[in-house]
């Protein structure tokens, strides 16, 4: 059942705006994969939720399924089932009612129709709960049976719009699983819609980062981490580290010093960029990626301690367990290596 | 211009005549359906065959609206195969209203008013803005049973008729009182303004917006004024302001001894028939004397409600029914006029138990056996006889001198 | 969900129907009696008198009835197909001149009604459509449409049109969407709307006499005549048949909007 969908150049300008909210995007999803769509709000991305729902028209470009496009088709006929941030239920219809909307849209006879929904409710596990009224659910509920309204209409494709966030820390954890679960089960294609980088990476077989209109870079979730291909991207997924030099013969030169690097570079002005975590606080004697770094503040962050470091008018950030940063007093000087592979460098 | 061509001159002249014709032809069919089109009665008969009148009259009496809507619209589909849709109203100038606008609309030919129930003001407005349809008196043939000699009939309110508008009925203004209740009602105004005082809160008249509280308060200004004949003909400002401030200062003076202390007035006649049936005042009157047996016959006044005119005489004035200019039945509306003032119309309508009215038609006129069956016609007690009536009547005025004591009162009593 | 009212409520409500039923037991007694002199509690003498003429052919009452309730009927489907949309775009959109456009709308309340029935008749003459039925329809809009207008943009202000596009993309065609989704979610606005429409038409008296030119000929202007000739007897009898439909929609709509009360609320949360 499942498709690939695949989004060639799309733009969308809303009529009260003066820039384009999407910008001749592209983007294929692979047939059953579950890829999310992150960026921070405002970056575009429900508008091109909505163009592949069929909500909104794009004003160029194509979307096609299986090859096919879609664009002539109305929002209806398109099985693309769109879940948004609310739980949208309808609120004079059973709970049992709403998951079967899709199924009776489609002309299923009506005991068809409730063994499925059955079936999804214990899915989901709402499974007493089918005779209520989706008032009488609590938040959580009335996003599974949502999931479930989505999920039973057997979708080519399920366009997930920032589904959980309303939701609390825990239960946004147990809804996420229970779609990942789902998703696996179901094969269905599934595009998710984030602003939560943390949820984009625990979820999805690959991302797409938006930003302003513009794909910036998609790919495994661990690419973000060891292989942004920006600035941009790097800041967006928490590397916070950036110092200034250039490439040369295989080496970054900057005023910390001469750093080896994990590949080859082109020669050129560039950006150093390493994530806070992979500091490491020791003494390597000799390695031209150790230097000295005096300590300006430290944060005590729960789990672990951010640094706060200078070195020959660099400042930079370091991950450390807090166990380790109560000893280091403010001012201290700090033996610093920067593990080759975990740096990577910006043009 | 010294050469102009022989023929660019015929040729003018030409243009010059058709445009003439032209404007000519514009006036033709307004002419034709306005002026006298038929030459013989049995044409207007033919012509009203199959046609519809749509009669706008005041539609607050059900036993009226039965006449019209039962006894006469069955006569007409009988006798001359005319529909007659009566359309009640509230107040006649609503109709006047209608076909005002028509006109300005410039709906000459195709109004929606085929006959009204009209007199008084109304009809003088309706006259003056050329709004009615006049001259076919002469080709009605009832028309020979009015008498025209009647100055009470060829004036409307002091507005000659000149053939506009067809009588219908005869009005006299009239008391009435609870004989149970008050044995010895006053009989003229003079004996009134003594009896108001002597009994307090047991009288009062309609403000001079009703109808009937301005005739009631045209009976105070003729007593002022010494009699009517002054007051006759077109308005005079010096003989007004001779006489108003003493007919001030009669119903001044029996202000505080009113219901409610002369506070407040009943807005319309329908509220004093309400009070005199609550018994909370003694005195009841009416332009149609015929309401006092109507409201004793549907038991809204007590059966020991009895009549009289005054010593000094009432006023009396007829009213009529008239064609409006737009009507596009005309034929049909004469045809219904003409019925009016028939015999068998009149008399049904002299009927104490249809609506007991005094007829409009000089009953002498009539056949001996005619005469003889009005003669003959029950009346009910409450009602007092026309005929007693009509010894002491006394003439309408202009509506100005109406309109002048209208306000008058506003300014000097109801302040 | 349906909790009991609490009895101080109750009393209260059964209070406040008694005043409001309380005018009409007059007319009622009235309607069915002979004579009935003050200060007397009830009447001397009863009569059908009144009813047998309201019903009988020359009072035009029945036509009346049916004339009312065609042209209320009508003048209530239309305001609806007219304010429905009008008060959508009102309720969710921002545009420019809206603010003109509700004070527009609002015109029709303000100005007096005798000042624009006027200047609407010589418009009507003019269209040829005094004297028939259509025209005293479409005059009657004239005072039903911002009512209908305004409460359906107070319906749709509280609207969240997003379940739409969720009923859409779960497969509900244009009409399924305002079947499933729109319709139950503005029913009861829908209705108080479409009521005071129809209560606003049914009780024309100025417009539809302008209009209409007395040959369109309903209730009111029947009940009129012998309201201001002091007949109460028959003013009772019409008056009776007059309120009729009123009363009963009002009894129909405000059950049936209670009983939707639970989902109104829910509704006003999505």
């Amino acid at each position: 059942m499942s498709v690939n969908l695949e989004i060639s150049g799309i733009s969308y300008r809303y009529a009260d705006q003066n820039a384009p909210a999407v910008e001749r995007l592209s983007l294929s999803l692979e047939a059953g994969q579950l890829t999310s769509l992150l960026g921070p709000s405002g970056c575009g991305k429900s508008t091109v939720l909505k163009m592949i729902a069929g909500l909104l028209k794009p004003g160029e470009g194509d979307i096609r399924m299986d090859g096919q496009s879609v664009l002539a088709l109305p929002p209806e006929k398109r099985r693309t089932v769109l879940m948004f941030q609310e739980a949208l239920l309808f609120p004079y219809m059973t709970v049992a009612e709403n998951i079967g909307f899709g199924l009776k849209m489609q002309g299923m006879p009506r005991s068809e129709r409730e063994t499925r929904v059955a079936e999804m409710m214990s899915l989901v596990q709402l499974d007493d709960l089918g005779a209520r009224k989706p008032a009488a659910l609590s938040g959580g509920q009335q996003q599974r049976a949502a999931l479930a309204r989505a999920l039973v209409a057997a979708p080519r494709l399920l366009l997930l719009d920032e589904p959980f966030s309303n939701l609390d820390a825990t239960l946004r954890i147990e809804m996420r699983s229970l779609l990942q679960e789902l998703q696996q089960k179901t094969e269905i294609t599934t595009l998710f819609v984030t602003h939560d980088q943390e949820e984009a990476v625990t979820l999805s077989d690959t991302i797409a980062l938006m930003l302003r209109g513009h794909l910036i870079q998609e790919g495994p979730p661990d690419a973000f981490y060891m292989r942004p291909e920006s600035r941009e991207v790097a800041r967006f997924f928490g590397s916070l580290n950036f110092i200034g030099g250039r490439v040369e013969a295989g080496h970054f030169l900057s005023a910390l010093g001469r750093f080896r690097l994990p590949e080859v570079y082109p020669d050129g002005n560039g950006e150093l960029t390493f994530r806070p975590e992979n500091v490491c606080l020791q003494d390597m004697p000799g390695d031209p990626n150790s230097f000295t770094a005096r300590l300006l503040s430290k944060e005590f962050m729960g789990s672990q301690t951010r640094l706060h470091l200078v070195a020959a008018d660099c400042e930079f950030h370091a991950f450390t367990s807090p166990e380790t940063a109560r000893d280091l007093t403010e001012g201290a000087a700090i033996p610093i290596f920067l593990p080759p592979r975990t740096l990577r460098v910006l043009s | 211009m010294k050469l102009m061509p022989v023929s660019l001159k015929a040729a003018q002249k030409g243009l010059f005549l058709i445009l003439t014709l032209f404007i000519l032809s514009l006036f033709i069919p307004r002419a034709f359906a306005n002026g006298m089109t038929y030459k013989s009665w049995d044409e207007v008969v033919t012509a009203a065959k199959g046609g519809t009148v749509n009669w706008f009259m005041w539609g607050g009496a059900d036993n009226i609206n039965q006449y019209v809507s039962g006894w006469v619209g069955a006569e007409l589909k009988n006798r001359y195969g005319i529909t007659l849709k009566r359309i009640g109203i509230n107040d006649t100038a609503e109709a006047v209203n209608i076909v005002l606008g028509e006109k300005k609309a410039g709906i000459d030919d195709a109004g929606s008013v085929d006959l009204i129930w009209i007199n008084g003001g109304n009809f003088r407005t309706m006259k003056q803005a050329g709004l009615l349809y006049c001259g076919y008196l002469e080709l009605l043939p009832n028309n020979r049973l009015v008498n025209w000699r009647d100055a009470s009939i060829a004036n409307d309110f002091g507005l000659p008729v000149e053939g506009c508008e067809v009588p219908w009925n005869r009005a006299q203004f009239a008391f009435a009182y609870d004989s149970a209740r008050t044995p010895n009602p006053p009989r003229s105004i003079r004996e009134l303004i003594d009896w108001v005082k002597a009994h307090p809160g047991e009288f009062t008249y309609p403000a001079a917006s009703d109808f009937n509280g301005s005739v009631f308060i045209r009976h105070v200004f003729y007593y002022a004024a010494g009699g009517p004949e002054k007051l006759l003909g077109p308005f005079d400002q010096a003989t007004y302001d001779a006489v108003a401030p003493k007919a001030w200062k009669i119903l001044n003076d029996m202000k505080p001894y009113l219901w409610r202390k002369g506070q407040t007035y009943p807005n319309a006649i329908a509220a004093l028939a309400q009070l005199f049936a609550n018994k909370e005042v003694a005195l009841y009157f009416d332009y149609d004397p015929a309401i006092f047996g109507v409201n004793v016959e549907n038991g809204t006044f007590p059966a020991t409600t009895r009549s009289y005119g005054l010593g000094d005489g009432t006023i009396g004035n007829t009213n009529y029914v008239a064609i409006p200019y737009n009507s596009p039945n005309k034929a049909a509306a004469m045809v219904t006029a003409n019925f009016l003032m028939s015999f068998d119309a009149q008399y049904e309508k002299a009927k104490p138990k249809i609506w007991g009215t005094t007829p409009a038609i000089d009953v002498a006129k009539l056949t001996e056996a005619e005469q003889k069956s009005f003669h003959e016609l029950p009346r009910n007690p409450a009602v007092v006889a026309p005929e007693v009536l009509a010894k002491h009547v006394l003439p309408e005025l202009h509506p100005d001198w109406i309109r002048a004591i209208e306000k008058g009162w506003q300014e000097n009593v109801a302040q | 969900m349906t909790a009991r009212l609490p009895i101080p409520l109750r009393l209260f409500l059964a209070l406040l129907i008694c005043w409001l039923m309380a005018p009409l037991i007059p007319l009622a007694v009235w309607s069915g009696s002979r004579s009935w002199y003050f200060p007397d509690i009830l009447p001397s003498a009863y009569s059908g008198r009144a009813w047998s003429y309201v019903f009988s052919s020359v009072s035009g009452v029945p036509e009346g009835l049916w004339q009312s309730a065609f042209i209320a009927l009508s003048a209530t489907l239309l305001s609806l197909l007219i304010g429905l949309p009008a008060g959508r775009a009102l309720g969710l959109y921002k545009f420019k001149g809206k603010a003109l456009f509700e004070l527009l709308i609002l015109a029709p309340l303000i100005v007096p009604g005798i000042a624009a029935a006027l200047g609407l008749h010589m418009v009507f003459l003019k269209l040829g459509l005094t004297g028939t039925m259509a025209g005293v329809v479409i005059v009657h809009l004239i005072p039903a449409l911002p009512y209908m207008t305004l409460v359906m943009a107070s319906v749709f202000a509280g609207y969240n049109p997003a379940a739409e596009q969720q009923a859409r993309s779960l497969g509900a065609g244009s009409f399924q969407v305002f079947r499933y989704v729109t319709l139950p979610a503005i029913l009861p606005g829908l209705l108080t709307g479409a009521l005071f429409t129809f209560l606003v038409s049914w009780s024309q008296y100025i417009l539809t006499l302008l209009i209409g030119g007395g040959r369109i000929v309903t209730l009111p202007l029947l009940l009129f005549n012998f309201a201001s000739a002091g007949r109460n007897d028959i003013t009772g009898a019409i008056s009776m048949i007059y309120i009729l439909p009123g009363a009963v929609l009002l009894l129909i709509a405000g059950r049936y909007l209670t009983g939707r009360n639970s989902a109104a609320d829910s509704l006003r949360q999505i």
